[in-house]
């Protein structure tokens, strides 16, 4: 008889469950208080409205659905959210002691990827799911009739939860120490926008007669949540001094990061695969990374102090504020180095 | 029952294993032994399938243990460091044991608890004493009915009426199910008890690795006293170690004890005595012989 290959190991998804309850049980009381309670909690406040027309109060009730979805798909929470379940479901890679017991369990690596993953992912998007059901069932039963709008709501902060948690999943492979997951996280979703500011105004204080050259781009998807949080939402439209909803936008970016999280789903997947379990504890586990994070933190930071050291010096001659610049930044960049060498 | 082969682990250029060999017979209780930082851990972590080795190969059963659930399920390994679910009792633990390995005993559990009686299997194992969380992992890792056991520094910690009763269940497993265990420990005295092959290991390699009969029959403890000064030992003779006390010389030997014994009668001492070795003095004695030994602190 052929053996069955599974991906799945029960008893650890049912062990996620179980222990991390606290994180699930936040984010599904978040959602219930969200959408359901906050959309009945709206529709009492026009038992007493009588004087308005049908589609007033239609508009009236939309308004308060997209309000409220504003929040729901909220990118900045998203990404808490995702963090948080990450943090959770692989906390097991970063102390030798819980590494090393479940890389002894007759548990292959793909079947503890899957199961973590699939733990992980459903934190967010079941009480997001059941968030949506009840808030649907409550505007269904309060008389609101725009559940399209609550369905689309449902479909961003799935696709955006989904990109934040597989990107962090990916972060998370590179690292053995699990509060840097975080850190290196919010710094990769920053990096892009972060260094091009950087870069703007180290060129205008360098390059004499250059002009600050810090603006959006197409390749601000680069970092994501600074893109997601500037490109996404719920448009609204003011019209006869009235406030009208004209639809969420963003849908086409949520999509592409949705479609970028498959690749960092098996990029994830490919690093774990590589990964050795004795690097838990160790700030990056990729030996070929840490020269990038060593130079990385020492450009970075040896600009972004020089620049802020030098604001709060109060420097402003052009003459003086070239040399202090670069001198601070060679400095601070010195001391960032060794920082980073010291805690990998 | 165990095959390591040419096992090569390194840690940042660090050799931790350098071209280790080992070989576990079926139903044999083997002792690892070494100094701190020779490989032993490491060697056991290559055994349990959590590190993947530079070179060689690792199998149990025939098979290669790395990323091989069918033979991981195969063996319990008990390490030095435990680890529990926070806020985890022994039912719990017991519980998720039994999802994972196939062949977890319930009935082994219950009958088991009769063994452990200060341990309440409702309470918060992570609030019970060391040697009390080292019990659970015990009655744990026997109700698996694993084929091979890995314990690391298994007893440290545990009182001694705790040691023989899990050396007792250990032992009674070897008799009943003829389960091979590997046993890490720097507790000599209480492996030359319970081993019948020992492996020394020293700087990444496994430098001897002999049944503890052969062992003990291949190093000698003489005491032999001469008249006059001692006289030059005969060629071929291997001493490890001298020392004397007066007129009496205590040597360590290697080879024969009969037939060193007979060398030394042809020089005429006033007295001969043929002492059997520890295994703590063999372990000592051996790996002087490499330059790891006790050496004279002089203030």
């Amino acid at each position: 008889m052929k053996s069955k290959t599974s991906y799945f190991n029960k008893t650890i998804f049912k062990k996620n469950i179980t222990h991390y309850w606290p994180i699930w049980g936040i984010i599904l009381f978040w959602n219930l208080f969200l959408l359901p309670i906050m959309i009945y909690d709206s529709s009492l406040q026009y038992r007493y409205f009588t004087n308005m027309t049908q589609a007033q109060l239609e508009q009236q009730r939309l308004n308060d659905i997209t309000s409220l979805l504003q929040v729901y798909i909220s990118p900045g929470l998203l990404f808490v959210f995702a963090l948080a379940a990450v943090m959770a479901v692989f906390s097991y890679l970063y102390s030798t002691r819980t590494a090393y017991t479940f890389h002894a369990l007759p548990v292959t690596r793909l079947q503890l990827f899957v199961t973590n993953y699939l733990s992980g992912l459903l934190f967010l998007v079941v009480p997001e799911a059941i968030g949506f059901l009840a808030g649907t069932l409550v505007s269904v039963v309060c008389g609101y009739t725009s559940i399209n709008y609550l369905f689309t709501g449902l479909l961003f902060a799935m696709g955006v939860s989904f990109f934040f948690y597989t990107s962090t999943v990916f972060v998370a492979m590179f690292t053995g120490q699990l509060f840097a997951v975080p850190v290196l996280t919010l710094i990769l979703n920053v990096l892009f926008v972060g260094s091009k500011f950087l870069g703007s105004a180290m060129v205008e204080i360098l390059s004499y007669g250059v002009a600050w050259g810090f603006s959006s781009s197409r390749l601000d998807i680069l970092s994501p949540i600074v893109y997601l949080i500037r490109e996404t939402g719920i448009q609204f439209e003011y019209s006869d001094h009235t406030t009208v909803v004209s639809g969420f936008y963003g849908a086409k970016a949520v999509a592409g990061y949705a479609v970028a999280a498959l690749v960092f789903l098996a990029a994830a997947y490919y690093v774990y695969k590589k990964k050795h379990v004795e690097t838990a504890g160790s700030l990056i586990c990729v030996p070929w990374i840490s020269p990038i994070f060593r130079w990385g933190a020492a450009l970075c930071g040896g600009c972004l102090f020089s620049m802020g050291f030098c604001s709060i010096l109060g420097i402003v001659s052009n003459k003086t504020l070239f040399a202090a610049v670069f001198v601070f930044a060679v400095l601070f960049g010195a001391v960032f180095f060794f920082a980073a060498q010291m805690i990998l | 029952m165990v095959e390591v082969m040419d096992l090569v682990k390194e840690f940042d250029g660090f050799r931790a294993l350098d071209s280790a060999n080992m070989n576990v017979k079926k139903g044999a209780i083997y002792g690892l032994v070494g100094p701190n930082g020779a490989g032993k851990s490491t060697l056991l972590r290559h055994l349990t399938g959590v590190y993947r080795p530079n070179a060689g190969t690792v199998k149990i059963a025939g098979e290669e243990v790395y990323e091989n659930p069918k033979v991981k399920a195969k063996f319990a390994f008990i390490p030095d460091d435990i680890f529990y679910f926070m806020q985890a009792n022994t039912m719990e633990m017991k519980r998720f044991y039994q999802g994972i390995y196939p062949d977890f005993d319930e009935k082994m559990f219950i009958r088991l608890m009769e063994y452990f009686p200060t341990i309440n299997p409702k309470k918060n194992i992570r609030s019970l004493s060391k040697g009390m969380q080292k019990q659970v992992a015990f009655w744990l890792a026997v109700c698996i009915r694993p084929e091979l056991l890995i314990l690391d520094e298994p007893v440290d910690g545990l009182d001694p009426v705790m040691r023989r009763q899990i050396w007792s269940i250990v032992m009674a497993d070897v008799a009943e199910r003829d389960t091979t265990v590997i046993v890490s420990s720097h507790n000599l005295r209480e492996l030359e008890d319970v081993c019948d092959h020992v492996g020394i290991m020293h700087k990444g390699k496994v430098m001897i690795e002999r049944s503890l009969s052969d062992l003990q029959g291949s190093v000698c403890k003489i005491q032999v006293a001469f008249q006059a000064e001692m006289p030059k030992l005969p060629e071929g003779f291997d001493v490890l170690h001298m020392s004397n006390t007066g007129r009496v010389y205590t040597l360590i030997v290697k080879g024969d004890p009969a037939e060193a014994k007979v060398q030394l009668e042809k020089m005429h001492p006033m007295l001969i005595d043929i002492l059997p070795l520890t295994l703590e003095e063999i372990f000592i004695y051996e790996l002087g012989g490499v330059d790891y030994e006790v050496k004279d602190i002089l203030f």
